[in-house]
């Protein structure tokens, strides 16, 4: 892993060191100057990881499927916005969250608990920062025209 | 006469009540994510505008202040620094609150914050006109290595291995080119964008590296997020007193440091709480538990950013140079108010002035009784909260707080991108902590080293005006010292005979 983590840094670091060339001198410089710190890190990196010397990697535990499934749950909740607006998005994003770090089952009282929940913290945040802190927040192009 | 005169000022009962509901304002906007203090005083100085100068100071101070320590709620209950001064605080504040000291390190971390800050506001009384001076020994050159320097400091300091920290730090420093140039004004990696044209805003950078990977690791196992003790232990108080009681020496540096990174302009409380840090484990007897859950790493951390906070202050009133962005829109409240700061303010204005001060010493004061009860209802609430509520709360706040910075979603999906690089990237090994600094310090060490380049060209020097300059000099040793130094105490130690 970590001499495959060393070959990425050095193909990034590369890419880096072709495209400063085409900024003004004055842009490049800094670019330059750390993608090759970048470069020796990586060098280091490789050289530490052949030799053995690294700690070994954090271990992983818990489920990946999960993980993803949280990504994914994000990912939509922040596409649903400009649809139908933030406060209807967030109530989903919140549930579906929610569902995503559920591990016991729930009985009906506990989804509707859940859904409450869910729509009282939207509302108040949201009149938080439309009132409060003057933030607009996207009405979605369903509700808002 | 002038100075107690200002000192009743500032005890009015108005002014009394302005500087507790700063601080509790501050510190809220402060504890949730994506809501810095720069943010609580830009969005709250229009709210002074129609009050007394004095007045007006005092709730902006008591603003900031609350704001700064709010930082360490999140850093310590879900690892997430409110504000970029708090990264230090997630080293030990996190692991503290892991194995169910949470209450006991919100408590150290209120005490460290109050006794920080007023070592700040005293030397702000006291020592403004003479510190002010040393801001101006500061060339471009000297920014760029202290930036360095605190980017070496978060590698060193970060858990896991030393080439992979500074990797993070070179990785944070790339994304902090993204966008136009600071000299030179060039689009680079834009890609014809214009959402990253800015640049990579810092506080999108903060939430999605800190948050992001803790909400991901947060739904992936069924425990606890925090552990929960079964004794009511209320607020710990005596035993935390009884912590700092013994490591005095660990406050009274950290705070001095807070002060005089505080006084260089845009140094701020990232850099000051990670150099405080680094110096209580050095001096430490136990500098294998930092970073496990160490008192003495939130003591450091918590005092020299809130004592940052009068530092700051004294090239803003003194030089009318603010040191923080924050300072920057206080200086303007100050204008907008009349007040002219620069070295006759002493002289001209010396009532607003010290009524300032004392309002700043009088919040700094208050924020010991308001922090310890915020803490408590914050413990209460993040470790009695479900799992199913907790997430997508942290989600919630997240994206809110992203979305908030320019009501951009596209700014969203940046966060939630950098999210999971960042998860990918803790799990290569790599820390978030110096990503999230190399994003921050990023455009102050490109200045820096541009203008070095350029002046250095320019008198056929260049090798001088990185390395010749006696201030210089003594960051590149500290820097250097931070690098070489646990290599030679594990060599030290690996050749000591077992006795």
């Amino acid at each position: 892993v970590d001499l495959a983590f060393a070959a990425t840094l050095l193909a990034l670091v590369g890419y880096i060191g072709v495209t400063a060339r085409g900024f003004s001198p004055l842009a490049s410089v800094f670019p330059i100057f750390i993608a090759g710190l970048v470069g020796i890190f990586a060098v280091c990196l490789a050289v530490l990881a052949l030799l053995r010397r690294l700690p070994p990697l954090p271990a992983s535990d818990g489920s990946n499927l999960r993980r993803l499934a949280l990504l994914g749950t994000l990912a939509l909740w922040v596409a649903l916005i400009p649809t139908i607006g933030f406060i209807a998005s967030s109530i989903i994003g919140f549930v579906g969250v929610a569902i995503v770090a559920k591990y016991e089952a729930w009985s009906r009282r506990a989804w509707a608990g859940n859904i409450l929940v869910a729509a009282i913290f939207v509302v108040l945040l949201a009149l938080l920062f439309t009132q409060v802190l003057n933030v607009p927040l996207s009405k979605g192009s369903v509700f808002g025209g | 006469l002038d100075i107690l005169s200002s000192l009743l000022h500032a005890l009015t009962p108005l002014n009394i009540a302005l500087a507790i509901g700063g601080i509790v304002l501050g510190t809220v906007v402060g504890a949730l994510p994506g809501l810095t203090a720069t943010m609580a005083v830009a969005v709250l100085t229009p709210l002074t505008f129609t009050m007394e100068p004095d007045s007006a100071m005092i709730a902006l101070s008591a603003i900031y202040t609350g704001a700064i320590y709010g930082g360490c709620y999140s850093a310590i209950l879900i690892n997430t620094p409110g504000t970029p001064s708090a990264i230090a605080t997630t080293f030990d504040g996190y692991p503290m609150a892991k194995r169910g000291d949470g209450d006991l390190a919100l408590t150290l971390a209120n005490l460290a914050s109050v006794f920080g800050g007023l070592v700040g506001a005293i030397g702000l009384l006291l020592l403004a006109p003479p510190l002010a001076r040393v801001a101006l020994a500061f060339g471009p050159v000297e920014y760029f290595w202290l930036a360095m320097l605190g980017l070496t400091l978060v590698a060193g300091l970060s858990q896991g291995s030393l080439i992979k920290g500074l990797i993070g730090c070179g990785l944070g420093l790339l994304i902090s080119m993204v966008g136009t140039a600071i000299v030179g004004g060039d689009a680079r990696y834009t890609y014809g964008s214009p959402l990253v044209l800015g640049g990579v805003n810092v506080v999108v950078a903060l939430i999605g590296l800190f948050c992001v990977p803790v909400l991901i690791d947060l739904v992936a196992t069924p425990e606890m997020h925090l552990k929960v003790s079964s004794e009511v232990r209320g607020y710990r108080l005596r035993e935390a007193i009884e912590i700092i009681s013994r490591r005095k020496w660990n406050l009274v540096r950290s705070s001095v440091i807070g002060t005089g990174v505080g006084i260089l302009p845009a140094a701020g409380g990232a850099i000051a709480s990670l150099i405080a840090y680094g110096a209580a484990r050095r001096a430490s007897r136990n500098p294998d538990n930092f970073g496990k859950g160490e008192p003495d790493g939130i003591m450091a951390s918590e005092s020299a950013n809130n004592a940052t906070v009068g530092g700051g202050f004294i090239p803003t009133l003194t030089l009318g140079i603010p040191g923080t962005p924050a300072d920057a829109i206080i200086l303007g409240a100050l204008l907008v108010h009349g007040v002219r700061t620069g070295p006759n303010l002493f002289t001209d204005q010396s009532s607003i002035v010290y009524t300032f001060m004392f309002g700043l010493i009088l919040a700094t004061v208050l924020m010991l009784p308001i922090g310890l009860l915020l803490g408590r209802y914050a413990y209460k609430s993040i470790i009695a909260v479900p799992k199913t509520v907790l997430a997508p709360a942290i989600a919630l706040l997240t994206i809110l707080g992203t979305y908030a910075i320019h009501n951009s979603i596209g700014e969203v999906w940046l966060m939630l991108a950098l999210g999971a690089l960042g998860w990918l990237l803790t799990r290569v090994g790599v820390p978030t902590a110096p990503i999230v600094l190399g994003v921050v310090l990023g455009p102050i060490a490109e200045q820096g080293f541009v203008q070095a380049w350029l002046i250095g060209n320019a008198t056929g020097n260049l090798l001088g005006m990185f390395f010749g300059r006696p201030i210089s000099l003594v960051i590149i040793a500290a820097a250097l010292i931070v690098l070489v130094a646990p290599a030679l105490s594990r060599g030290v130690t690996a050749r000591r005979p077992v006795s």
